[in-house]
């Protein structure tokens, strides 16, 4: 079959409510899991990622769903949420939520036997990180992007990213290593 | 025992895909130096697989959507669908029968909200399950929106966008796709459905089974195996044809070419590639039979520059073949 030069498809037209909702529907968990790393709030986290949309709804006529998209949602929620980390009451509120997610019978997705647990001590080593080298993980596993990508956003060299990158799994190790010994031979028995 | 801090660096560089083939020498060395390194990384590899999934709560972006739905549509009622233009007076003069009606309506009407299922393919092809077993391939820039009525037990599909669908046969349920004005009504069945908002026709292309495809106001066609039928926006008319190849290379990656222009060939390759290939004009009329199954855009250049003779370059992601004209 021969395609006509400009019968490739189309992007889909953001000004479409229906499209919208399907971009929404798609992106607002992730994004709100990924304001919620930050955050460690529910509600702060939903209303960031609600103002996102809204902007980017307000914006649709600019934007394009071509490639650009995630990664634009995703920056777009980052700042907001360091924006409002910049807050100190929010700071404060921060912490004492931290303690709280410590607090077990909370309910949380699991995918596998063990991942509860593990997840949840992912998350509190995470926290734990230097804030820049947090940073630089968080964009680089929750954002998918590009070591040469984050220092160009970062206005940092590549050689800096590395050694974040480094610093955060060398670190988590060290924290979870009792639990990651007993889990990966648990893992390898089942 | 505690390892150089390059290593992790290593390691960081591995699991992202930064590596470069020297990193990946000195990593497989690493790796088969000692048990104990290998049982390192498996502790780093779970922690950087994990902690992108980390999750501890969940957020209801149904709930969500219906919030942000009110704000940027605050005029519109909480059903769904469409808002109906009525005049005043008659407005007035049965507003209670029509309060009645609209409850009815949007219990016959509206879809439970958890048994809704939504899934966009912006850049790249996406494989996907719908919730009642259906496999579905997204060609990119491909929305879907899914449904089920437990009632009429019958499963919708909204669709923008080209998708192919391989259906879980279920007795006695019925799945519908709707693209548009038009309905794809399936009895067991494979088929791909091409429904760009913005393109003239949709385009329903049989592979297995049987399939109807229609309007509310017109009756349509029936499709059979290796049929396809193309209904026209425009003049709202439905035509059916024989399939073609490589109709479906977006989702088998399976191409066959008979003695077609290299124009052809690219174009064909371009719509399912994200990467793109660029002909010179002397050599777009080169003609080629060839077929590919599965294969990189760029091991794909290779042999068609092998076969006719031409040099590949590449710049800025794109593939550009160039070479001496073909004689007829």
């Amino acid at each position: 079959m021969t395609f006509p030069p400009q019968s490739q498809p189309q992007a889909l037209a953001l000004g479409d409510v229906n499209a919208f909702e399907m971009v929404f529907k798609t992106y607002y968990q992730p994004l709100c899991n990924y304001a919620f790393t930050y955050l460690q709030d529910k509600d702060e986290s939903e209303e960031v990622v609600q103002s996102v949309f809204l902007t980017a709804w307000e914006k649709r006529q600019s934007l394009e769903i071509r490639t650009a998209l995630k990664p634009y949602l995703y920056a777009m929620v980052r700042n907001a949420c360091l924006n409002t980390l910049k807050h100190e009451k929010v700071k404060q509120k921060h912490v004492g939520e931290v303690l709280k997610t410590d607090q077990p019978g909370h309910e949380a997705v699991s995918d596998a036997i063990l991942s509860d647990e593990l997840q949840k001590r992912i998350s509190d080593a995470l926290e734990r990180l230097p804030d820049q080298c947090r940073l630089v993980f968080k964009m680089s596993r929750f954002e998918e992007l590009r070591y040469a990508e984050i220092a160009r956003q970062l206005k940092i060299s590549v050689k800096t990213v590395e050694n974040h990158m480094g610093k955060a799994l060398r670190m988590m190790r060290e924290q979870l290593s009792d639990y990651l010994v007993v889990l990966i031979i648990m893992c390898n028995l089942f | 025992m505690e390892f150089d801090e390059t290593i992790d660096i290593l390691i960081a560089r591995v699991l992202t895909e930064e590596a470069s083939a020297e990193d990946h020498e000195e990593f497989v060395r690493w790796m088969e130096a000692s048990e104990e390194n290998r049982r390192y990384f498996e502790q780093v590899r779970t922690i950087f697989e994990q902690s992108a999934r980390v999750q501890t709560e969940k957020f209801d972006a149904h709930a969500a959507w219906e919030i942000f739905r009110r704000k940027i549509m605050p005029d519109q009622t909480a059903a769904r669908g469409k808002v109906v233009a009525f005049p005043v007076w008659k407005a007035a003069a049965s507003l209670l029968a029509f309060a009645v009606a609209g409850v009815f309506l949007f219990r016959l009407f509206s879809i439970p909200p958890s048994n809704e299922y939504v899934a966009v393919a912006d850049d790249a092809v996406r494989q996907d399950t719908l919730p009642d077993g259906t496999a579905i391939w997204m060609n990119s820039h491909t929305g879907i929106r899914y449904a089920f009525d437990k009632r009429t037990k019958t499963h919708t599909v909204a669709l923008e966008g080209e998708a192919f669908f391989e259906v879980d046969k279920e007795p006695d349920a019925v799945l519908i796709v709707t693209a548009g004005e038009t309905f794809i009504r399936d009895i067991g069945t494979s088929f791909n459905v091409k429904a760009h908002p913005d393109s003239a026709t949709v385009v329903v292309s049989v592979i297995e089974g049987i399939v109807r495809f229609y309007t509310a106001a017109d009756e349509g066609v029936e499709l059979r195996a290796g049929q396809k039928g193309v209904y026209d926006r425009r003049s709202k008319t439905f035509s059916s044809d024989r399939l073609e190849q490589n109709e479906f290379a977006y989702k088998t990656r399976v191409f066959v070419f008979n003695n077609q222009t290299l124009q052809q060939v690219v174009n064909s390759l371009n719509a399912v590639y994200r990467r793109t290939i660029r002909v010179d004009r002397s050599i777009e009329r080169c003609r080629l039979t060839v077929s590919f199954e599965d294969e990189s855009i760029e091991e794909i250049a290779a042999v068609i520059a092998e076969t006719l003779g031409l040099t590949v370059e590449e710049t800025d992601g794109v593939i550009t073949l160039s070479g001496e004209a073909c004689t007829e």
